[in-house]
Formats: C-alpha cells, sequence, structure tokens
C-alpha cells in the first residue's frame, strides 16, 4: 500500500519535473539540511535526468514487489492479486518490458518437489498476467524452490515470506518513464 | 527355514572337522550368511595400528552383521604366535580379527579366527597407509569390508562414499562420516547429486536465475560437463542407468515436468519418456536391472510413485495409496535387490520414511522422530541414509533396516539429498 503511494507520487514529480515547469513546492528530498555532513553533491546538469530515473526506479520497485503464497500451495490470494493487478498495468503501458518469475518455497516441504511447487508458483503469477491483458511471450518463468531463502529462520514467520514469487525485469527498463513528457 | 538347517548342518560338520584336525589350521567354511544371525566379533589388540584397528573396528560395527565385542584399553595386546582364547571365549567371541603389520610398515596381515576352535578362518594382506588419514582411508575401509565378506559371504560397505547437499553445495563424505569434502563451486546452486554406477563421477542439478541444468561432474579432477540442450528451461532430478549408459531426469515441457532420458556417452539424443500436459514427473530411479524407472508423479492428483518401462510404456503405480487418505509420496529408490522401494511419504504435520516391498506388496514406516526425508539405498540393500531433523537440525543418519539401529553420520553443517555410492574400487 505505502509502494503503490510512493509510487503514484513519484509519478506525480515525474510528470512536474519532465515538463521542464520549475516547482519549488514540490521536492523530491525533503531532508532537513544536516549541517554537520560537508558540502552536499552538486546539483545534476539535466533538470529531466534525475526524475525519469526516480520514474523508472519507481517502475521498477512496483514490478518487483513480492507476491506470497499458501503452504504447499500456488493459487494467487487475494493480496497477491492486487499486486499483480498493478504489475499488469505497469507491464500494459510499457511494452518493451520483459519480466522473469522467479518461484521459492519455503524449506518444510520435499526438496525436490519445492522445484515444482516454485515453478507452479511462477506459472501462476504469469497465468494471472496474461488474463490481464499482458503479452505471455514477454514472461519468463522459473524456480529456485527452497534454496533462496529471505529468511533463515524455522518459524511460520519466515516461512510465510519465503514462500513467494521474485519478479524481475529482464529488458525494457529504460522505457518505464516514456509515459511521461521529456523522458524516453 | 531350509538355511537355517542347512547352517546347522554345517555346524555339526565344522565341529566335527575341528576334533578330527585340532592340532592343524583349518579353514573353517561356515558363513554367517543368516542377515539375523549376528556373531560376536572381537578386534584383537594390534598396538602399532591404532588407526587402521580403529577404523576397520568401527566398520564392522556399523555393518551391523557382527554382536560387537569392545575391549578395555588395558587389555594385553597379542605376542608371540600363540592367542590365549580364554579371555575372548569368555566375552562370548565367535569371531576375532587379527591385524599385524607387513614389514616396514606397507600394509597388514589380516586373519580371521573362530574363537571357539582357535582355528585360522581367512587370512589375506593389505597394502594400507598406516596413517588412516585422507583417500587412504578407503583401503581400509575395503579391509573391513573384506572381512565381512570372510564371514558372511557378502562384502561390507565400509568403502563407499555418500553425496549430500549442503548450504546450496555438494559435498562427499565417507561411509562413516570422515572425510568430508566439498565438491562444487561456491556461488552456485547445486541440487540433486547422483552417482554414476563405478563412482567416478556424479551428476546434478545447478540452478541458475531462470533454468536448471544437468551437470556431470568427475569426482577426483572436479571437471564439470553441462549437458547439452539443459541450458534453456529447468532440468532437475537426474539419475543414471545402472549400467552408467543413461540419464534420466526431469525437464518442464509444455509447462509441466516430464521425465526425460538421454545418452550419457554420446551426450545427446534426450528423448521423453512421460506423455501429458497437465501432470508433474520426476525423481527417477531405476530397477537394478534397468528395464523400469520409478519416479513421482501428480497424475492422479497427490504426488505417489509410479513406475513405467525404461522406454517410457506400460505406466503404472508402483507403491499403493488410498487417495484421499495417504500422504503425499516422494523421493523413491529402488534397492539394489531389485524388490524394495525406499522413499518418504507425509505424515502428520512432517514426512517418514517407508520401505514398499514389492514382493509382499507391504509398506513398512521406518522412521518416527522427527520429520524424516529423502532416502537412500547402501550397495548391501540393508541401510538406508536418509535425512533427519531429530537432532534439530538437518542431518545425514542411516538405519539398518534388520536391526533397525541408527547412527548419526555427523557432517559440519547440515544436510540434505544424500546419495549412496556403490562399492568403491578406486583411491
Amino acid at each position: 500500500m505505502r509502494l503503490a503511494f510512493l509510487s503514484a507520487a513519484l509519478v506525480a514529480i515525474g510528470l512536474t519535473a519532465c515538463s521542464k515547469q520549475p516547482q519549488p513546492a514540490v521536492t523530491p528530498t525533503p531532508e532537513p539540511p544536516t549541517r554537520t555532513e560537508p558540502a552536499p553533491p552538486p546539483p545534476p546538469p539535466a533538470p529531466a535526468g534525475p526524475s525519469c530515473d526516480m520514474v523508472i526506479a519507481s517502475m521498477v520497485s512496483e514490478l518487483g514487489t513480492m507476491i506470497n503464497f499458501d503452504t504447499d500451495r500456488f493459487e494467487i490470494r487475494s493480496d497477491a492479486a492486487g499486486i499483480l493487478d498493478r504489475k499488469a498495468e505497469v507491464l500494459r503501458s510499457h511494452p518493451a518490458v520483459r519480466l522473469r518469475i522467479t518461484g521459492h518455497a519455503d524449506e518444510r516441504y520435499t526438496d525436490e518437489y519445492n522445484l515444482v511447487l516454485g515453478t507452479r508458483r511462477a506459472e501462476a503469477a504469469k497465468d494471472y498476467l496474461v488474463r490481464r491483458g499482458v503479452d505471455a511471450s514477454r514472461m519468463e518463468t522459473a524456480s529456485l524452490g527452497e534454496t533462496q531463502p529471505l529468511d533463515r529462520a524455522s518459524t511460520e514467520e519466515a516461512w510465510a515470506k519465503n514462500r513467494r514469487d521474485e519478479f524481475t525485469v529482464l529488458s525494457g527498463r529504460e522505457t518505464l518513464a516514456s509515459h511521461i513528457a521529456g523522458c524516453r | 527355514m531350509k538355511r537355517r538347517i542347512l547352517v546347522a548342518a554345517a555346524l555339526l560338520l565344522c565341529v566335527a572337522r575341528v576334533e578330527a584336525q585340532d592340532t592343524t589350521r583349518a579353514v573353517l567354511r561356515l558363513l554367517y550368511d543368516d542377515p539375523k544371525v549376528r556373531p560376536g566379533l572381537v578386534v584383537l589388540p594390534a598396538p602399532a595400528l591404532d588407526s587402521v584397528r580403529a577404523i576397520v573396528e568401527r566398520d564392522l560395527d556399523y555393518s551391523d552383521r557382527f554382536e560387537m565385542i569392545f575391549l578395555p584399553t588395558a587389555m594385553e595386546p597379542v605376542s608371540g604366535p600363540e592367542i590365549n582364547w580364554g579371555p575372548y571365549r569368555a566375552m562370548n567371541a565367535t569371531l576375532a580379527v587379527q591385524l599385524a603389520p607387513l614389514p616396514a610398515g606397507t600394509g597388514v596381515t589380516v586373519r580371521l579366527w573362530d574363537v571357539g576352535s582357535g582355528l585360522l578362518r581367512n587370512e589375506g594382506t593389505a597394502i594400507l597407509d598406516l596413517a588412516g588419514e585422507g583417500e587412504g582411508r578407503l583401503a581400509i575401509h575395503r579391509v573391513a569390508d573384506e572381512i565381512v565378506r570372510w564371514a558372511t559371504g557378502t562384502p561390507g560397505i565400509a568403502a563407499t562414499r555418500m553425496l549430500y547437499v549442503s548450504d546450496n553445495r555438494i559435498w562427499r563424505v565417507d561411509s562413516d562420516g570422515y572425510g568430508a569434502r566439498v565438491l562444487t563451486p561456491g556461488g552456485r546452486i547445486a541440487y540433486s547429486p547422483a552417482w554414476s554406477p563405478g563412482g567416478d563421477r556424479f551428476a546434478y542439478t545447478e540452478l541458475t536465475e531462470g533454468q536448471g541444468l544437468v551437470v556431470l561432474q568427475s569426482v577426483a579432477t572436479g571437471s564439470r560437463t553441462v549437458f547439452p540442450t539443459t541450458q534453456s528451461t529447468m532440468n532437475i532430478t537426474p539419475a543414471f542407468s545402472p549400467d552408467g549408459r543413461w540419464l534420466a531426469f526431469s525437464r518442464v515441457v509444455d509447462r509441466s515436468y516430464a521425465l526425460h532420458q538421454a545418452d550419457v556417452q554420446a551426450l545427446c539424443c534426450v528423448q521423453r519418456l512421460t506423455a501429458g500436459r497437465f501432470a508433474e514427473n520426476l525423481s527417477p530411479t531405476y530397477s537394478p536391472d534397468g528395464r523400469r524407472i520409478g519416479f513421482v508423479s501428480t497424475r492422479a492428483g497427490p504426488p505417489q510413485i509410479y513406475a513405467m518401462s525404461a522406454d517410457g510404456t506400460n505406466v503404472e503405480l508402483l507403491v499403493p495409496f488410498d487417495y484421499g487418505r495417504t500422504g503425499a509420496s516422494f523421493a523413491p529408490d529402488w534397492s539394489p535387490d531389485g524388490i524394495q522401494i525406499a522413499f518418504h511419504r507425509q505424515m502428520g504435520g512432517g514426512f517418514q520414511v517407508m520401505v514398499y516391498n514389492l514382493t509382499t506388496e507391504r509398506v513398512r514406516q521406518v522412521t518416527s522422530e522427527g520429520t524424516n526425508e529423502d532416502p537412500a539405498w547402501a550397495p548391501d540393500g540393508r541401510h538406508l541414509v536418509f535425512v533427519s531433523t531429530r537432532t534439530g537440525r538437518r542431518q545425514l543418519h542411516v538405519i539398518d533396516l534388520e536391526t533397525g539401529r541408527v547412527r548419526v553420520l555427523t557432517t559440519p553443517t547440515s544436510a540434505q539429498l544424500p546419495a549412496w555410492s556403490g562399492r568403491l574400487a578406486g583411491p
């Protein structure tokens, strides 16, 4: 939820900055100035550059948001559906972007079958995105089973985190701000 | 029953012979070949051969073929040609192993004595590194295996090794838990090791960001060969055929895992074995005659154990289950004698190791403490290595199915997916 807000804010920033209308009221980094620090980095030369980069970064983060699964299952949960809906929107409006979806499992189920479970979880997300209008050829799937836990603890909380799909932008990253005037 | 009568007859025969020629060394032919009979065995003190004696004694213990008699450390060593059998008879020893150094420390003379008669059963020599370290341990393990063969007619399983996965790398360890060594490079994810029949190389899956490659690696040199055509999708759970010609593995085709078989020598000719689009098929295991392949399939819904001819025809359910009641079943391993399938099955909150006997058509649960997974047969067909959490972390355990005895095979780090080699001939 917070991420969605953030990315929406950043898109707004990108819109204003890239349209080259200086608006000092909206500053990208509203931190209080730190007096103990040495001189701040020099301002970037092109005013459009950093904002476009920030839009791209927020889009990549939107696309990269993980989804989680129930134990031994690969059905898309309602919380995951919301996350995938936002990805579908980004993907539909940026047709050059390609994604890899990697499924993961927690340590409890059978080691080798967890590779299958990971594949099923990745395919489930892909299927969902296809139903939301994303071309299947833009997504590849992979599985790492239980080999890459996010949390190595053997607790319900850790297992819940580890049962997930990860999303990686394979190509087209630079086009993710193309909807903003002034960005490519 | 018939065998027991024969053994009894042989025993009488031997006693008669012993009485007839009590002053000379006679070779006793009595074999303790009934797997349930465990003669008392003692390894005699061998002062100059402490390391060798310790390894041989442990190996004989781990063979589970003997009622071991461990001597108090204060026991006087055997000196001179005559052994005083009195104390050993009092300890109920039936057999005694004597180790004596060869001249110039090049190896040992090994003798197996019949304690009751004081007669020599077997004698042999072995060239050994007496320090008993590193690669030299395997030669000492072979001495123990030969002693088991002398006594029971079947060699022991000490000169074997296990492969296992720890922290996404493949390790090798001697059957007694010593000499653990990592074999695959760091920074990669290696999974599902499988021995070649000769034990000179192994196959495994290397998981990358997007594919599962099948890799063949030499144990001695570490040289790696990526099996051609495995770079494009997920290829998992490789297994060698018993003659070493074929490699079976599971590959994603049409979005589900299908079993394939490929020519290992020619590194080519991947052919699909299982048909059908909506079932997962994985974890192949060849029958010892190479004619059939057992595997896990979801074709009926829950994962269960099936078998088919090695060409992919004649698929049938291998291990029976009650639909909706029996837990999911995984990781089959076909026994060297061909009549047993070890696997693990979901029970309560975890998994337990099971053995299905093809002759009696019965499933036997062989573990109950903690969660227990991924059994693999020893070449003697009576021991299994498996992963258990009973000590608090994933560790390898070995069970003797005849006696039920379990030992922990201590490895430096947590362990999963063990594979047990055949008897190893090389160094």
